[in-house]
């Protein structure tokens, strides 16, 4: 009797982490999924102000994104060269400047509906595709997410609308700068547009 | 006949440029020049030694980006870049039209659509999407996609009958999708590139490819040989700011979180249109 108490015990102890494992192994989709649900709860939400509305997606963005990988990809081949401070504060920078450019940007949504198509994984990374049908948009605008594992959370860290890499996109406006002038320049830049927009803002 | 001649003449126009603008300015932007320069610098002159630690430097660095292209997910992950030859005449068209959509078309457009309800407008957008199907069954034809071609054609004949020439969509509702073909999908399916970066005034961005790919498409609308050039060419204009009417915010929040609208812009029409290519 003792034994199979025993064994029991042992049996459930080693099964239940596992169990619980695999009921945190979030998919990809679910992740987007959750993430964008909160957000368009937030936005529907009338209680709210346009100025909270922003600040709590942005902080849903902060939260979903991988902002040291999108960092990486958007200075590609500079980034290695970049010292650890400049990465830093370039890493930081941006993200200031992605929340400052996209904090009026959630007003847009109207009535779009939004399906979610399929994933793929393939570790660390995931892309997830998704169709939001809009009745202003010629067609229904297709978006991909891509997703990199970060210790056992799916983090964002490119997002494609038609195709177009948002990265990509910063990629080339970046790398132009840096042809002609300096790393710092193009914090300067930058932080001279991170500026602009939440001067404007206020 | 005149017509076909003037339309003709707009790729020799396109290539005269081409070469003009070639002779005066040589050295297309290239990016991986200023990285991966096989000159020695002046830094090298003077501290060979140096030189050696940043040539490592840049290997590891190229080393770099192979593994981090090896580890990216499978599927497209674009890494060129719109070859722009004209950069300085494409930058000053790129400012009067954005000049022009901020000062007159949005304007107009905001008009046009307080005049209208939304409802007719898409109806209007529909109309004119239906009438252009011929277009869209020639390139899908053209580039050998069958099962393209077979639902532009079941779209056309619902939405011409049952959607009541095209003012509705039943088609879409019956799981036959909207197809996006043009010529210079087609140019592009058959391998062309795009040779350089074109933003025409008024038209806006395209590239030597697509322009040769709009004029084939204006060739192959049965609509072009149904009126004159000038009402052809009005509805194109009725047609653009229907669709300005329904889309505002678009280009605005494009041009608005860039870092320079202009490469913004480029990039995007690059990208997309490769995407359009390989669907």
């Amino acid at each position: 009797m003792k034994g199979k108490v025993f064994i029991s015990l042992l049996v459930l102890l080693t099964v239940f982490p596992l169990w619980k494992v695999g009921a945190s192994a979030v998919t990809p989709m679910d992740q987007v999924k959750s993430e964008i649900d909160q957000a368009l709860k937030i936005l529907k939400n009338p209680k709210l102000t346009p100025k909270e509305k922003s600040r709590a997606i942005l902080g849903i963005v902060e939260d979903s994104v991988d902002w040291h990988e999108v960092a990486k990809r958007v200075l590609a081949v500079r980034w290695r060269r970049a010292t650890p401070q400049q990465r830093e504060r370039f890493t930081r920078l941006f993200k200031e400047f992605v929340k400052a450019n996209y904090a009026d940007k959630f007003e847009r949504y109207s009535d779009e509906k939004i399906v979610y198509e399929k994933e793929e994984t393939d570790p660390p990374y995931a892309r997830v595709f998704l169709k939001i049908y809009s009745k202003n948009q010629p067609k229904p605008i297709s978006m991909e997410c891509r997703l990199i594992n970060n210790h056992g959370k799916w983090l964002v860290y490119d997002i494609l609308i038609e195709g177009v890499s948002m990265v990509n996109n910063y990629r080339v406006q970046i790398n132009n700068i840096l042809v002609n002038s300096s790393f710092d320049d193009m914090l300067k830049v930058l932080q001279k547009k991170v500026e602009e927009k939440f001067g404007k803002e206020s | 006949m005149e017509r076909i001649v003037r339309v003709a003449l707009i790729p020799l126009f396109v290539l005269i440029w081409t070469t003009a603008s070639m002779a005066t300015n040589p050295l297309p932007m290239l990016l991986a020049s200023a990285d991966y320069s096989p000159v020695p610098s002046r830094e090298a002159q003077i501290c060979p030694h140096r030189e050696r630690v940043n040539t490592e430097r840049i290997r590891l660095a190229q080393r770099w980006e192979e593994e981090e292209k090896a580890k990216e997910v499978k599927g497209k992950s674009i890494t060129g870049t719109m070859p722009d030859p004209f950069q300085p005449v494409n930058r000053g068209f790129f400012w009067v039209n954005d000049k022009l959509y901020f000062n007159a078309l949005k304007p107009l457009a905001r008009v046009y659509g307080f005049i209208l309800p939304r409802d007719v407008r898409i109806g209007v957008r529909h109309v004119i999407l239906n009438a252009h199907a011929p277009v869209r069954f020639a390139n899908s034809l053209l580039q050998l996609k069958m099962k393209k071609a077979g639902i532009v054609l079941c779209r056309f004949v619902i939405n011409t009958t049952i959607g009541l020439a095209g003012i509705l969509d039943p088609a879409s509702q019956m799981g036959l999708p909207r197809v996006d073909e043009d010529a210079g999908q087609t140019l592009g399916v058959y391998g062309l590139k795009e040779v350089a970066y074109i933003d025409w005034p008024l038209l806006g961005p395209s590239c030597v490819r697509d322009s040769l790919g709009t004029v084939a498409d204006t060739l192959l609308d049965p609509i072009y040989y149904l009126v004159n050039g000038w009402v052809y060419a009005g509805l194109y204009a009725f047609n653009k700011l229907n669709e300005t009417s329904l889309t505002l915010g678009n280009y605005e929040s494009l041009v608005e979180s860039a870092i320079d609208p202009y490469l913004a812009v480029r990039n995007a029409y690059y990208q997309y249109r490769i995407e359009l290519i390989q669907k």
